[in-house]
C-alpha cells in the first residue's frame, strides 16, 4: 500500500504539473479514505521523501544479501550501490526532472533530498566503519566521519549529472559515476594526507623530547 | 594483470592539457638537445627522438579511447615517424587503465539485457588485456573458454573532442597545418567511430573469416551474437603469443616462414579478391601458434577499398604498367600525387620520387620468392627519409595522396615490417592480381 501512495504521488505531480495540494486531494485519486492514508504516512512531506528513500532502500536491500557484493572492495561496493540506484531512478526521471526544477533555490533542494542523505547514511556507514576495522580504509578518527558526507555528495552530484546528460542510454553517466568514486574514493583511502598528518605527529613528538 | 591508474583525466580541459604539457615538454627538449648539441656534437638525433617519443607517449598513455588510437594509427606508420617513436607508441598498443569491475558488469547488462554472470557459467571482472576502446575479459560457458569485449562507456562521444586535441600534436608531428590534413583526419574519424560499433564488427568478422576459411594456417574465433551487443562482443578465446613473445621463444625459421606465408596470403587475399582489408595490423591482433598457424581477432577497422582507388593505386606495382607513361599520368592525378596545376618541374620531381618508392616497395612481387630482411626495411625507410627531402613533399602547397591509401599504406607497412622482423622468405606470387590490372589498363 505504501508503495501505492507513492507512485501515485509521483503520477499526480506529473499529471497536474504540481504537488497536490492537501492530504485529501491525493486520496480521493487513490480512492483511498484519509484515516487509511494516516496509516502510512503522516504528511504528504513523507510521501516525497519516499520517492527516493523507496528507491534508495531497496538498492541497499537488493545487496545487502549478496554474497559476490559481500566480496567487492569498498570502492566497487560504492560504485556498484551508484550504478544500481541511477538506474532505479529511470523510472522516475520524468518527475525527477520536474522536482529539481520546482526547487527553486538550493535550500529547497537540500531539504527535499535530507530524507534520502539519511536513508543513504544508514546504509553506508556501517561499510565505511567496516572497510576501516579491516584496515581497507584508514581511521581518520573525527575526519574520518566527513567520509560518508562526501559520498552522499557524490550522489547528488552523479543525480544532477544524470539528470542533463543526453548521450544514448546515459552512457555519461555511467562514466561519471565510475569517475568521481573512484575520485572521492582516493581521498577516503589512504593517502597523502595521511602520510602528512603521520609527518607531523613526527615532528611535533620530536620538538617534545 | 594491468595496473590500475591512479586517476584518469576526466575533464576536456584536463585531457587537453596533458596534451599540452606533451607539447611543452617536446620545445624542452629540442632547447636540450641543441644546449647539449653545442657542448657535445655527438649528441645525437635519435636520442632526441626518444625523449619526444617518451614525453608524448607519457601523456597519449593517460588518454583512453580514440587518443590511445591516434598514438597506434601513428605508430604503425612507420615510414612518417622515427623509430623511437614508433617503439614507444608500440607500447600503447597494450595497454590501457582498465574499467572498475562494476562499470564492467553493468555496461555488460545495460547492453546485453543480462548479467554475465547468469550469462556465463564464470565470467572474470579482472580484465586480462585493454583493448584501445575497451576491454577483454575472460568467461566460461559450457567448458568453453571465451573472450568478452566490453567497450568504455560513452566512449563514441569522445572520440570527435579528442581528436580534436591530438590534431595539434600530429599537425606538430607532421609539419602540416591543419586544413591540410582535414580530409586525412575525417579518414581516421570516420574508422574510430566505426569500431565503437561492435554490431559492425561482428558482422564484418563473420564474413571475412568465411571467405578467408580456406586459406591455410589462418585460423578466426568463433563469435557469439547470441551474447554480443553494439557494446559487448563474445568469441572463443585463442590460445597464442603475440609476435614478440614468439620470437622470443627462438621458432626455426621454418615456423617462422610458415606464419609470415599464412599472413601475407591472407592479406593479398583481402585486398585483392575482397577489396576490404583488415587494417590494424597491429602485434595484438595476431596470435601465432609453435606450429606456425596464425589466429587473427579484432576486425573493428576493416577499410573497404574502392574499387576506383584500387583499379588506380595498385597498377603501379605492376613493372608494365609502371613503364606506361600516359597510364602513369592518369593514375598519378587520379590518386592525387599530381596536381593538374603542378609546375612540370614538380611533376617530374615528385613522379620520379613516387616511382622510384614504388618499385622499391612492389620488389617482393616481382620474383617469385622474396626474402623480406631489416635492410630491404631500412631502404624503404631511407627512400622515405629521401622522398621527404624533396621541398614540395616537405612543405607542401596542398595535400597529397588519396585519404583511402592512408590505411592501406598502413596496413602494408605493418606487414612488411612484421614480415622483416620473421625475417620471413616467402613465395610472393602477385600473377593472381596483377593480371587482372593489366587487362583493366589494356585498352585505356
Amino acid at each position: 500500500m505504501k508503495n501505492q501512495i507513492v507512485s501515485e504521488y509521483v503520477k499526480y505531480c506529473l499529471k497536474h504539473g504540481h504537488a497536490p495540494a492537501n492530504v485529501f486531494l491525493l486520496c480521493e485519486s487513490l480512492e483511498m479514505t484519509e484515516t487509511e492514508f494516516y496509516n502510512h504516512f503522516s504528511s504528504l512531506e513523507k510521501v516525497e521523501e519516499s520517492v527516493l528513500v523507496n528507491r534508495w532502500e531497496d538498492v541497499a536491500a537488493r545487496f545487502a544479501q549478496d554474497e559476490q557484493f559481500g566480496s567487492f572492495t569498498i570502492t566497487e561496493k560504492m560504485l556498484t550501490m551508484h550504478f544500481a540506484f541511477v538506474e532505479s531512478l529511470r523510472e522516475i526521471r520524468s518527475y525527477l526532472l520536474w522536482k529539481f526544477q520546482d526547487w527553486k533555490n538550493p535550500t529547497d533542494q537540500i531539504k527535499g533530498l535530507m530524507g534520502l542523505r539519511s536513508a543513504f547514511q544508514a546504509t553506508v556507514s556501517p561499510m565505511l566503519n567496516t572497510a576501516s576495522v579491516s584496515g581497507e580504509i584508514p581511521d581518520r578518527k573525527v575526519i574520518s566521519k566527513l567520509n560518508v558526507e562526501a559520498l552522499g555528495m557524490n550522489l547528488a552530484f552523479v543525480m544532477h549529472f544524470w539528470l542533463k546528460d543526453d548521450s544514448a542510454d546515459f552512457e555519461r553517466t555511467d562514466a561519471c559515476i565510475e569517475k568521481s568514486v573512484q575520485l572521492t574514493m582516493d581521498f577516503v583511502g589512504r593517502n597523502a594526507v595521511d602520510k602528512l598528518f603521520d609527518f607531523g605527529k613526527f615532528l611535533i613528538q620530536g620538538f617534545q623530547k | 594483470m594491468i595496473d590500475t591508474q591512479d586517476k584518469i583525466p576526466t575533464s576536456k580541459v584536463e585531457r587537453a592539457m596533458k596534451l599540452m604539457g606533451a607539447g611543452a615538454k617536446i620545445g624542452g627538449n629540442y632547447l636540450k638537445y641543441y644546449a647539449k648539441k653545442t657542448i657535445n656534437s655527438e649528441h645525437t638525433k635519435e636520442e632526441l627522438h626518444e625523449n619526444n617519443a617518451a614525453d608524448i607517449y607519457q601523456s597519449l598513455s593517460q588518454l583512453k579511447g580514440s587518443a590511445l588510437k591516434v598514438a597506434q594509427m601513428l605508430s604503425m606508420d612507420k615510414n612518417l615517424l622515427p623509430r623511437a617513436y614508433t617503439d614507444k607508441f608500440a607500447l600503447s598498443q597494450y595497454s590501457a587503465p582498465p574499467m572498475s569491475g562494476p562499470l564492467v558488469v553493468r555496461t555488460f547488462e545495460k547492453s546485453v539485457g543480462k548479467s554475465p554472470m547468469t550469462v556465463f557459467d564464470r565470467f572474470e571482472t579482472n580484465c586480462t588485456a585493454a583493448a584501445s576502446i575497451g576491454q577483454v575479459h575472460k568467461a566460461e560457458k559450457d567448458g568453453k573458454i571465451l573472450a568478452v569485449k566490453i567497450q568504455y562507456p560513452g566512449i563514441g562521444n569522445s572520440i570527435q573532442s579528442d581528436l580534436k586535441m591530438v590534431k595539434p600534436v600530429a599537425n606538430a608531428m607532421f609539419g602540416l597545418p591543419e586544413k591540410e590534413m582535414q580530409k586525412y583526419f575525417q579518414e581516421v574519424e570516420e574508422k574510430l567511430l566505426e569500431e565503437t560499433n561492435y554490431t559492425l564488427e561482428l558482422e564484418r568478422s563473420q564474413e571475412i573469416s568465411l571467405a578467408c576459411s580456406a586459406i591455410p594456417d589462418i585460423f578466426f574465433p568463433k563469435y557469439y551474437p547470441e551474447f554480443s551487443s553494439s557494446k559487448v562482443l563474445v568469441m572463443d578465446w585463442l590460445e597464442g603469443e603475440h609476435l614478440k613473445e614468439f620470437l622470443q621463444k627462438n621458432p626455426t625459421q621454418e615456423v617462422k616462414n610458415r606464419v609470415a606465408q599464412a599472413l601475407w596470403d591472407f592479406y593479398n587475399f583481402q585486398l585483392h579478391t575482397q577489396l576490404a582489408i583488415h587494417a590494424d595490423p597491429h602485434p595484438g591482433n595476431f596470435l601465432f601458434q609453435p606450429d606456425g598457424r596464425v589466429g587473427v581477432i579484432d576486425f573493428g577497422c576493416v577499410k573497404v577499398v574502392p574499387e576506383d582507388f584500387y583499379y588506380h593505386y595498385f597498377p603501379l606495382l605492376v613493372p608494365e604498367i609502371r613503364n606506361n607513361q600516359p597510364v602513369v599520368d592518369q593514375l598519378l592525378n587520379h590518386i592525387e600525387i599530381l596536381f593538374p596545376a603542378d609546375s612540370s618541374e614538380v611533376k617530374a620531381e615528385l613522379q620520379k620520387a613516387f616511382l622510384e618508392m614504388t618499385s622499391l616497395l612492389s620488389r617482393p612481387f616481382e620474383s617469385e620468392r622474396f626474402h623480406f630482411t631489416n635492410e630491404f626495411i631500412d631502404e624503404i625507410y631511407a627512400k622515405g627519409e629521401e622522398i621527404y627531402q624533396i621541398p614540395e613533399v616537405k612543405k607542401p602547397t596542398q595535400p597529397r595522396g588519396s585519404k583511402h591509401a592512408l590505411y592501406v599504406n598502413r596496413t602494408y607497412f605493418g606487414i612488411y615490417s612484421m614480415m622483416a622482423d620473421l625475417n620471413a622468405e616467402i613465395d610472393t606470387k602477385s600473377d593472381l592480381w596483377s593480371g587482372k590490372l593489366v587487362d583493366y589498363w589494356k585498352d585505356r
